[in-house]
């Protein structure tokens, strides 16, 4: 028999109710519904589901052996240990010491309570109500972030209050549970609907990130401290819920209330906001993109009003306990809860439900996103949904665009009546969708041999088709990831700045392989695009024509690219000749073993390019001989022809981006994400112009000084990551 | 008592369900896994439970108007804990398969 208290109180009262308590059945939590008491579940025997919950007192047998223990534990060696022969000290560290406050989060201070003592019958202030939502969107946000749900939302008293027991219909989940039902307070049933539909988004979220790679810990915390967020109930029912508080606001409160319209204004478009944001979130992969596209749309719409009604709302701090979190299944100790501003937590809010609709958008057109900002693990998840979760002819639709986009423009191979005949042989579907892109070149290198098959079979079967159509856009693929590789190392600063000259000269490699690529397409297409229009097929001549744009976008983007890695390459060269760039002292590193280290992703790849033989990378990257002996001879001539290689090779990069630009987003594809897509080439555009100055006040410094026995007096700045005008492209910047 | 006999009653003891209550009243309920001679014990896969607060005690009867309220305990899932034994009031041997406790 547990015993409600057994501290003897200075109150004879208490003891006395002590004592009555004390001769009581005390049920379990979760499982005393039916107010029996149930036995204890040995544990031994509940090993399989862990988080059972045996009940705190029943029908098994215990013994007090206190005293027994207590004995034998004394007639024990100093530093002698009676423990299991599996368990081992390593593991005991993670263990909670009980009565630490800092480990334990149960423990209580004298005087201190579980308890909160806020009233959750008391009737809300519409004010109030908007308070109370407005801070738990801030608490959702940092739980976007990726904290665990304990130190954001899991401290308000109301999520926790429909949380937990767990409701097993919908009318369970009240504020007023365990009391007899009563009738609530509009604005509390308005909150309380908010409040359903906001745990009810938590579990959307929760089911799309976990049906989808990601990292917990890192990228997202799923933990829902065994509490189901209402998992089971349906998500109409919980729409019907807010639109019912939608109406009341719409029609009586409007009328019979004295409530300003400002007021009304703003519960109706949070409510709105959840009610979209609801919906948006349920749809699932295989339904149609067109359905989801305008509710993502309108959850955006609420913002404005939402922000500007913030004001209108009163903090009820009150209403959120970091205590919450005690009482929360926990095997780590309490953690302090996280706080943002509710105009961050709208503004990340905002771009989570752009994300959203970029991926959607993506989908759609079939256009890559080049948004800076790092979308949060939602919109990641809803884009490998998208791809990975349909059918598998979803994903192949993807690539089938991809490709009619690039190789197979109105060509008869792609003709959807050639997969009524019989199913494709082989999936092009790689296994794992978020493997490390360094990876998929590997995958797309067994996929070359792959498309060579196919691609000899196809030219038996279809002579209007591009020579080997397959293996080049498979090849084309690998180009871009292999760029990709070397840029996301720029972005994430993984090469030393005397690193750069290699890095920057292998990128200009690969991309001017792309480039190659895309002048093998481009006849092709013009002469399909003659030869429809000569027989007047309007609609494939004009679908040819947008591939032609689109190919000589890309032609101009890499043609740019290698340009503009020459140009860095070549001056990053100068600096390390003209001594303006230092090299740290790298007592445990060989060069050849660093190359070949950078290299690694590369090394697999039997196409241009490859990597070089050491030696030959070092000629290429040194080509006046060592830096800090450079070959004496005509010296300050080859530094000259150097630095006028680096001011033509920039110039021209500058004019191909400029010419990508004029294209505009969309012969680019890219027109879903336009804004992004225009910001991108204005940021390689500064890069170039940066890159010109630099080249140009180091080709001053050539031709004044003869010679390099001295350095000249300049001073270089290495702008970081996030300073740069555009991530990929570390542009010194050359001080007099 | 000889050292012997303590590891032996002790050792009959590992992977047993005990339920230790603390000062402050909580009760953890787990598989002892390792004890020594402070009587600090390491119990495993252990639950927490708290039982009612002497205001929510109070507050209960107020509320029902009857001294025969039904109160859960609270309870919740902590995993692997040390309970150090200095704040150790109470351990409980629970064992349905035995008639009787072992033996010191």
């Amino acid at each position: 028999m547990a015993e409600a208290s057994g501290q003897p109180s200075p109150k004879d009262e208490i003891n006395a109710i002590c004592q009555d308590v004390s001769s009581l059945h005390l049920n379990g939590a979760v499982d005393g519904h039916d107010g029996q008491p149930q036995p204890l579940q040995p544990l031994s025997a509940s090993m399989a589901p862990v988080l059972a919950k045996p009940v705190a007192n029943g029908g098994t047998k215990s013994w007090d052996i206190t005293e027994e223990f207590t004995k034998a534990a004394a007639a024990l060696e100093v530093g002698q240990l009676v423990k299991d022969d599996y368990f081992t000290l390593f593991e005991s560290v993670a263990a909670l010491e009980i009565m630490d406050p800092k480990m334990d989060s149960g423990v209580l201070q004298p005087g201190e309570t579980l308890e909160h003592d806020y009233d959750l019958q008391k009737d809300l202030l519409p004010e109030e109500v908007i308070g109370i939502m407005d801070q738990l969107l801030c608490y959702e946000m940092v739980w976007h972030e990726g904290y665990p749900l304990s130190q954001n939302l899991f401290t308000s008293v109301h999520l926790d209050r429909l949380l937990w027991p767990e409701p097993r219909i919908l009318e369970e989940a009240r504020f007023d549970r365990g009391r007899p039902a009563s009738p609530m307070a509009v604005m509390n049933q308005i909150l309380r609907a908010y409040c359903l539909a906001l745990i009810k988004c938590c579990d959307r979220v929760i089911q799309t990130v976990t049906s989808r790679d990601y990292y917990e810990e890192e990228d997202f915390s799923t933990h829902t401290y065994n509490r189901p967020l209402l998992t089971q109930i349906d998500e109409t029912e919980i729409q019907q819920e807010l639109s019912h508080c939608g109406e009341w606001l719409a029609n009586e409160l409007g009328t019979q209330h004295s409530m300003s319209t400002s007021l009304r204004r703003a519960l109706e478009s949070r409510l709105g906001f959840r009610q979209t944001l609801l919906s948006a979130m349920h749809q699932d992969a295989n339904d149609p993109l067109n359905a989801l596209d305008p509710l993502w749309r309108s959850t955006i719409t609420f913002f404005s009003d939402i922000k500007s009604t913030h004001a209108l709302g009163r903090p009820v701090p009150e209403a959120f306990s970091p205590k919450l979190q005690r009482r929360l299944a926990s095997t780590v100790p309490p953690r302090p809860v996280v706080e943002y501003t509710f105009d961050e937590a709208l503004q990340k809010m905002t771009l989570l439900c752009e994300h959203s609709l970029e991926t959607i958008r993506a989908m759609d057109i079939g256009s890559s996103s080049t948004a800076g900002l790092l979308p949060l693990a939602y919109p990641r998840a809803l884009l490998a949904s998208f791809i990975f979760g349909g059918p598998p002819e979803a994903f192949s639709s993807v690539l089938q665009r991809d490709m009619e986009k690039l190789v197979f423009t109105e060509d008869a191979v792609l003709d959807p009546l050639n997969w009524t005949i019989e199913t494709s042989r082989s999936s092009l579907v790689p296994h794992d969708p978020r493997a490390l892109m360094a990876k998929t070149i590997d995958d797309f290198l067994a996929r070359t041999s792959q498309a060579e098959i196919f691609d000899n079979e196809l030219r038996h079967l279809s002579k209007d088709t591009l020579l080997n159509p397959l293996m080049t856009w498979t090849y084309y693929h690998k180009l871009r990831q292999m760029e990709w590789v070397v840029q996301l190392g720029f972005e994430q600063e993984i090469y030393q700045p005397d690193e750069l000259v290699g890095m920057y000269w292998w990128l200009s490699q690969i991309a001017s392989s792309r480039y190659t690529v895309l002048e093998h397409i481009l006849p092709f297409m013009r002469r399909r695009h003659t030869r429809f229009t000569k027989r007047k097929q309007v609609r494939e001549a004009s679908s040819v024509s947008r591939t032609v744009d689109y190919v000589d976008a890309m032609i101009r983007e890499a043609k740019g690219t290698t340009l503009l890695a020459e140009c860095l390459s070549t001056l990053y060269a100068l600096l390390h000749y003209l001594k303006l760039l230092p090299v740290p002292e790298r007592p445990f590193s060989a060069p050849a073993l660093r190359y070949e280290l950078r290299m690694k992703p590369f090394l697999l790849t039997v196409e241009p390019p490859t990597p070089p033989p050491f030696d030959e990378y070092r000629q290429r990257t040194h080509p006046l001989g060592d830096y800090d002996q450079p070959s004496s001879d005509e010296l300050s001539k080859g530094l000259k022809a150097m630095s006028a290689d680096a001011d033509d090779a920039v110039k021209m990069a500058k004019a191909e981006f400029a010419a990508l630009k004029k294209l505009g987003a969309k012969a680019a594809r890219c027109e879903a994400v336009e804004d992004a897509w225009k910001k991108n080439i204005a940021s390689m555009l500064s890069s170039c112009v940066a890159a010109g100055i630099a080249t140009s006040a180091v080709k001053a410094a050539c031709s004044e000084r003869g010679g390099v026995s001295r350095p000249p007096p300049l001073k270089i700045e290495m702008p970081e990551a996030g300073k740069r005008y555009h991530d990929w492209w570390v542009v010194p910047k050359v001080v007099g | 008592m000889s050292n012997e006999r303590a590891v032996a009653y002790l050792t009959q003891l590992i992977g047993k369900t005990l339920r230790i209550t603390v000062t402050d009243n909580r009760m953890f309920e787990g598989q002892m896994k390792c004890t020594d001679r402070d009587r600090n014990v390491i119990l495993a896969l252990t639950h927490e439970y708290r039982p009612p607060s002497e205001e929510a005690i109070k507050k209960a009867i107020a509320e029902s108007g009857s001294s025969s309220v039904m109160l859960p305990h609270s309870s919740r899932f902590m995993g692997l804990v040390v309970v150090p034994g200095e704040h150790i009031t109470k351990i409980e041997l629970e064992d349905r398969s035995l008639n009787q406790p072992p033996v010191l």
